[in-house]
């Protein structure tokens, strides 16, 4: 692994730069090291091991003579395939024919509207509901991958009694003298511990049961802080309620510490809405203004204006100042003296444009303490934003206590029976509270879950939870609306939905799915029309209609500022931070391959967590990149590897929650460590007082930062929107020389339509959502740690990461970059066996079965986006996709074949067999591509280039249309718009991150 | 570095040696590559003509010849998907409850729907997995049944009689003119495809027959 680099290196090596802006993609390339581009030359650097070690001659004969014998026996005969037709065909299956249906899934606990593909009975794609308040037909990387959760091999399959598989009858005899003697005791020693489903029905059965067992306690388990932002409420206004942002038409956005667009509740709406005011700004309007102060950098702070790295708990005074700054009486602190330049510009510009704002809103971070909570709603509320872009909701579901409690009830044998729905403490519990010690000594614990987890393991009973695609129930969205659940597949295992499992502890009875579902909905809503009629109303459209949030209106008090907490003393020493991962969440998602592999989308890190660690700190401890440190808290310890992250806050350490599982499954047992060992039940989210020690070990981490490198050529490129205004082609570059020679293509291709597309970068967040889309929909193989350490990951898609300006406050940008689908392709030129060809509607194609694996298209490929099998990745045991979530339209590629992005031609070709058939033309929008559909702000547009009026033709008419490298004479089908940014006046001579704002390009 | 004269290694013999060598590696590589070209064209590997067993006889013969069905009626889905469709049992049934109900051949049939088991028939027309073919694509386009699967109607038990080779399906894709018929005759046995206008039905048809020969057509 690399040296220690030093600040001074990277900032002399800065100041050398150019005019313009100067991306930056890792701070080994930064400082031009010696060895780094040596290191990227190769194509896939460290191939080498590969070739090290070496076959003998002999070895080589006998494998070749044993290949020879076994590919004779092989081609004896034909395999024999069936054909099984249905007995009775369902009502309305054709069988080839794809039907969808809408259904809703729980995302980290809020209900996201999806809209589910289905072949024949079996679920095989997932895109976002457009009628769904939360989701708008956005869709994101978890919900895709719940797909691939769905056909997990390592799901709970039955119910189990002490290890042991066992039948929910057992259960219900074991349940039945409890039972009893909690309606005699009235739940005396019964406990709940309740995960963050958010769900009517389930709620009112909760709600049932504790009317029915009055002394029973109810404790919930807070995953991603989301307590903490009710008690600001309460704070604030002297009752808990649930803040529900609105960023339509928002003119400026702050966010204190909260990754609004990719993990908040309500991510994809606030996306979309975000994405639309960066739209109107590119087209002549008023653009938004985001301010970000985070703790670590986040896709938000990237799409930030203005980004201000602050220490977790600096935000509090941050938000102390701003308030302030707007008028309001708060007791003030002073701001953290590292970076208190910086955040008072910040501060000012910010209090300056929301004094101005139409529509601001404020957002505090779920992890951020009850107090910046109550602040950023006091500031919300002072400026008229209440009812407008801020809404309260009062509190779903019953009032929960904190996981600590438990702990001390069961230390003080009050507890005597546990019953656990969807939640991990034993996994996630903060570690101080030693919860798995105290756990074991409940004398009854009952768990219902979708995996045999670290709880499950130590309960005496397991039920076995179904998948939100094989279940019947209805989800709640973070803005109050409602969508039912309705099952794509019988369930697949013994699994009860958490409703059955709710009914069996009420009843004692095994109660059927539907009925369940439907009776709540019957006795609650109040209809007009009949209920049949409604309920096939929101089966259709995914939403119940009829269950709108109720928005309640309060009035902070007169004397919240006085009850705010003291400002906690300036820290010395380091901050540990904790923070959700950005795919596998808390590590409910751990065991799915699609989300291990995503590149975390600011680290580039797949596989696995490290302490994130800002440059300036990494010099001063002398750590670099994937050194082992030791991280200790009081008596506690863990040992992880070192991640440098450019844009960290100073004397601060993050961790990520979400890895270090023991019992995840075989995707995800033993990836990264377990954040949560380290972690205090008082201050859960960051603590001081930690100490870090080198342990002099390194270990490699599975980056796809520096591969695919593009030698620092003008491949992103952005402007101010001032820059914009007066030069709006800044991002054109004069078309490459003509040659004297007649060229021989492209070809004159006059086939319609022309395949193209274009995406703005101005828009894209760098979410990764269409990653994983096209991961779903074309069968792309998870390949595993050691192979992307090698730089063999096959995402077709991937997300380029940019920095720019200095290494401890950089922009950073984003830039997704497919196949470019050159007219002019480079690959087809140099490939022997005419694999890889153009058609004549511009696509260029890859056709497997005649590849035969030369490699020389990736070779002479200039934008690196082709992806070669190295191994059978698709049918390899541990991490192979389960053959029920392929695309039956894609084929599965095998060993020794190069593959990339298609333009999801499966899509076209079924587009347009379609549009012949019915005798329609194909309009524009018929077709879409996976990742256009997925994109949560409609940064791609694909469609009919020759069609000067399609939506992609208009995109790329636009005049921050580039292309990238078009100096090869490519001709790109792919191109972009490039990115714009908004800086406030007061901040644009770079007094907040020191970086240049020259941000125009030469159009010379 | 100074160059020495060195002693003729080669006599003129040598010469011959080499014409006859050479001409014996042509006769070699050309019987080789058509051993091969004929082998893979060979019934044997692309099946034509093979006969599988099946759970039950069904005779398209007898069914289509001599009763006169449309391949429609059990093959339902072939003009809106792209896999034509095995009829379900039920399908069978529909006659099979009334006719034969008692027949030793069609056991097989009454158990599936008492059994609630789908039949399992052996795959005759077997396209490798790589191969996207499209039922309702074609048979939109004109290209009638008969074209790919032969005189069903003189078949006591289904068999392939076309190749089915990639090679067979460029003939057409690149020429399609000649396998074209009109709508009304595109279940039809024994059409004379000579008998129409192919330009005719290429332009009715709206068929773009310069796009037919790309590779994502099939191959995906």
């Amino acid at each position: 692994m690399s040296r220690v680099l030093s600040l001074e290196e990277l900032q002399a090596s800065l100041a050398v730069s150019g005019s313009g802006p100067r991306y930056w993609r890792s701070l080994d390339e930064l400082a031009g090291r010696e060895g780094f581009g040596e290191l990227l030359r190769e194509e896939f650097p460290r191939l080498a091991p590969l070739w090290e070690q070496s076959v003998d001659r002999r070895g080589v004969l006998k494998l070749m003579a044993a290949g020879l014998a076994l590919a004779g026996l092989g081609a004896c005969s034909r395999p024999a395939e069936e054909i099984v037709p249905y007995v009775n065909i369902p009502d309305g299956q054709t069988p080839g024919r794809a039907r969808h249906y809408a259904t809703s899934l729980f995302v980290n606990g809020h209900a996201h509207g999806v809209i589910a593909k289905t072949l024949e009975g079996r679920p095989v794609k997932l895109e976002g509901n457009p009628d769904h308040p939360a989701t708008l037909g956005a869709c994101d990387s978890w919900t895709q991958a719940a797909l691939l959760g769905l056909y997990d091999p390592d799901r709970s399959r039955t119910p189990r009694f002490r290890d042991q598989v066992s039948t929910t009858g057992a259960l219900l005899d074991a349940l039945l003298p409890r039972r009893k003697h909690w309606d005699r005791t009235g739940g005396e020693g019964l406990a709940f511990v309740l995960g963050d489903r958010n769900s009517p029905s389930e709620q009112a059965r909760l709600r049932a049961l504790r009317a029915r067992w009055p002394a029973a306690r109810w404790f919930g388990h807070d995953a991603d802080g989301r307590r903490q932002a009710m008690q600001g409420a309460d704070q604030l206004f002297g009752r808990p309620l649930q803040p529900v942002h609105d960023l339509s038409d928002a003119d400026v956005i702050i966010s204190l510490d909260a990754d609004l667009l990719a993990s908040e509740p309500g991510f994809l709406a606030h996306a979309r809405h975000f994405a639309a005011g960066r739209r109107a700004g590119a087209a002549g309007a008023a653009m938004n203004r985001l301010f970000v102060a985070e703790a670590a950098p986040t896709v938000t702070g990237a799409a930030a204006d203005h980004r201000l790295a602050v220490a977790a708990d600096g935000i509090d005074a941050l938000a102390r100042s701003l308030a302030q700054a707007l008028g309001l009486e708060v007791p003030a602190t002073g701001l953290p003296a590292s970076s208190a330049g910086r955040a008072a510009g910040w501060i000012k510009a910010a209090a300056t444009d929301l004094a101005a704002a139409q529509r601001p809103v404020i957002i505090a971070g779920a992890q951020q303490s009850p107090a910046v909570h109550a602040l950023a709603l006091a500031m919300n509320a002072r400026l008229g934003a209440l009812g407008r872009s801020l809404r309260l909701r009062e509190p779903d579901g019953l009032v929960t206590e904190p996981l600590q409690n438990l702990n001390k009830a069961i230390a003080d044998q009050t507890v005597d029976s546990l019953i656990l729905l969807d939640a991990n403490p034993v996994y996630d519990a903060p570690g101080d509270l030693n919860f798995s010690e105290t756990f074991r000594t409940v004398p009854f614990r009952l768990h219902w879950g979708p995996y045999v987890d670290e709880t499950a393991r130590l309960c005496h009973w397991h039920v076995p939870a179904t998948h939100d695609l094989e279940s019947w129930g209805d989800a709640r969205a973070h803005d109050g609306s409602v969508g039912l659940i309705q099952p794509l597949i019988e369930p697949m295992y013994q699994g009860r939905t958490a409703l059955q499992m709710l009914a069996l502890l009420d009843t004692g009875q095994e109660r059927e799915a539907r009925g369940l579902l439907s009776d709540y909905w019957r006795d609650t809503a109040a209809l007009s029309g009949g209920f049949d009629a409604a309920w096939q109303r929101w089966l259709t459209a995914g939403v119940v209609a009829e269950a709108r949030p109720d928005f309640v209106s309060a009035r902070p008090l007169a004397d919240w500022a006085e009850r705010l907490p003291e400002p906690a003393p300036e820290r010395d020493g380091l901050l540990l931070q904790f923070r959700l991962h950005p795919t596998v969440f808390d590590g409910r998602h751990a065991n799915n391959g699609w989300l291990q592999e995503l590149p975390a989308p600011i680290t580039k890190q797949t596989w696995g967590n490290a302490v994130q660690i800002a440059p300036a700190t990494a010099a001063r401890l002398k750590l670099a990149d994937g050194d082992v440190v030791r991280l200790s808290l009081a008596e506690r310890a863990l040992e992880s590897p070192v991640l440098i992250v450019p844009g960290h806050p100073p004397d601060a350490l993050s961790l990520t929650l979400g890895h270090g599982r023991t019992a995840a499954g075989r995707v995800g047992n033993g990836v990264g460590v377990n954040a949560a060992r380290l972690r205090r039940a008082a201050a859960p989210w960051f603590t001081g007082a930690a100490a870090i020690r080198r342990t002099g070990a390194a270990e490699p981490l599975a980056l796809t930062q520096n591969h695919h490198l593009m030698e620092g050529r003008e491949l992103i490129r952005s402007a101010d929107v001032a820059t914009y205004r007066q030069d709006p082609g800044f991002a054109q570059e004069p078309p490459p020389d003509k040659s004297l020679y007649p060229e021989p293509s492209p070809r004159a291709r006059s086939a319609l339509p022309q395949w193209g597309m274009s995406i703005d970068l101005n828009t894209c967040i760098g979410c990764n959502a269409c990653v994983t889309a096209c991961q779903a929909e074309n069968n792309i193989p998870v390949v595993g740690a050691d192979e992307v350490a090698r730089g063999h990951e096959m995402h077709w898609i991937r997300i380029d990461r940019y920095y720019e300006g200095e290494p401890d406050a950089p922009r950073m940008a984003f830039q997704p970059v497919p196949c470019m689908h050159c007219e002019n392709a480079p690959c087809e030129y140099v490939c022997p066996v005419e694999a890889t060809q153009h058609s004549s509607d511009g696509l260029n194609e890859m056709v497997y079965n005649r590849c035969v694996g030369t490699r020389y298209c990736s070779q002479n490929c200039p934008y690196k986006v082709r992806r070669f099998n190295w191994f059978d990745y698709s049918n390899q045991a541990a991490l192979a996709t389960p053959a029920a979530a392929n695309n039956p339209d894609v084929t599965v590629r095998s060993r020794g074949v190069m593959e990339k992005c298609t333009y999801c031609v499966q899509r076209i070709r079924s587009a347009e067999i379609e549009a012949d058939i019915s005798d329609l033309p194909l309009a524009d929008g018929d077709v879409v591509t996976a990742c256009q559909q997925t994109c949560p702000t409609q940064a791609i547009h694909f469609g009919d280039v020759a069609d000067p009026d399609s939506a992609v033709s208009r995109a790329k008419a636009q005049p921050r249309d580039y292309g990238l490298l078009t100096h090869l004479n490519t001709r790109p089908r792919t191109t972009y718009l490039a990115g714009l940014r908004n800086p406030a006046p007061t901040l644009a001579n770079g007094d907040d991150d020191g970086h240049s704002q020259d941000d125009s390009e030469s159009p010379a | 570095m100074k160059s020495r004269p060195s002693a003729q290694v080669f006599r003129p013999r040598s010469n011959a040696l080499v014409v006859v060598f050479g001409a014996f590696m042509v006769v070699v590589v050309a019987g080789t590559a058509t051993a091969v070209i004929l082998y893979a064209n060979s019934a044997f590997v692309t099946g034509v003509g093979e006969t599988l067993q099946q759970p039950v006889p069904f005779s398209h013969q007898h069914h289509v010849a001599e009763l006169g069905i449309d391949c429609r009626y059990c093959h339902a889905d072939v003009d809106r998907s792209a896999v034509a469709g095995v009829p379900p049992t039920s399908t069978c049934m529909s006659c099979h409850s009334q006719l034969w109900t008692h027949a030793q051949m069609l056991e097989p049939v009454r158990k599936s729907l008492e059994r609630d088991e789908p039949l399992r028939w052996n795959r005759v027309h077997d396209l490798a997995d790589y191969v996207y073919f499209n039922h309702a694509a074609h048979v939109n386009n004109g290209v009638g049944c008969e074209s790919c699967h032969g005189r069903v109607d003189r078949m006591p038990l289904a068999r392939q009689v076309q190749p089915l080779t990639m090679s067979w399906c460029l003939d057409c894709h690149r020429n399609p003119g000649p396998n074209l018929r009109p709508e009304q005759a595109i279940t039809a046995m024994g059409f004379d495809a000579a008998a129409v206008d192919s330009h005719a039905l290429l332009e009715r048809y709206g068929i773009q027959v310069d796009r037919l020969s790309d590779c994502s057509v099939c191959h995906r």
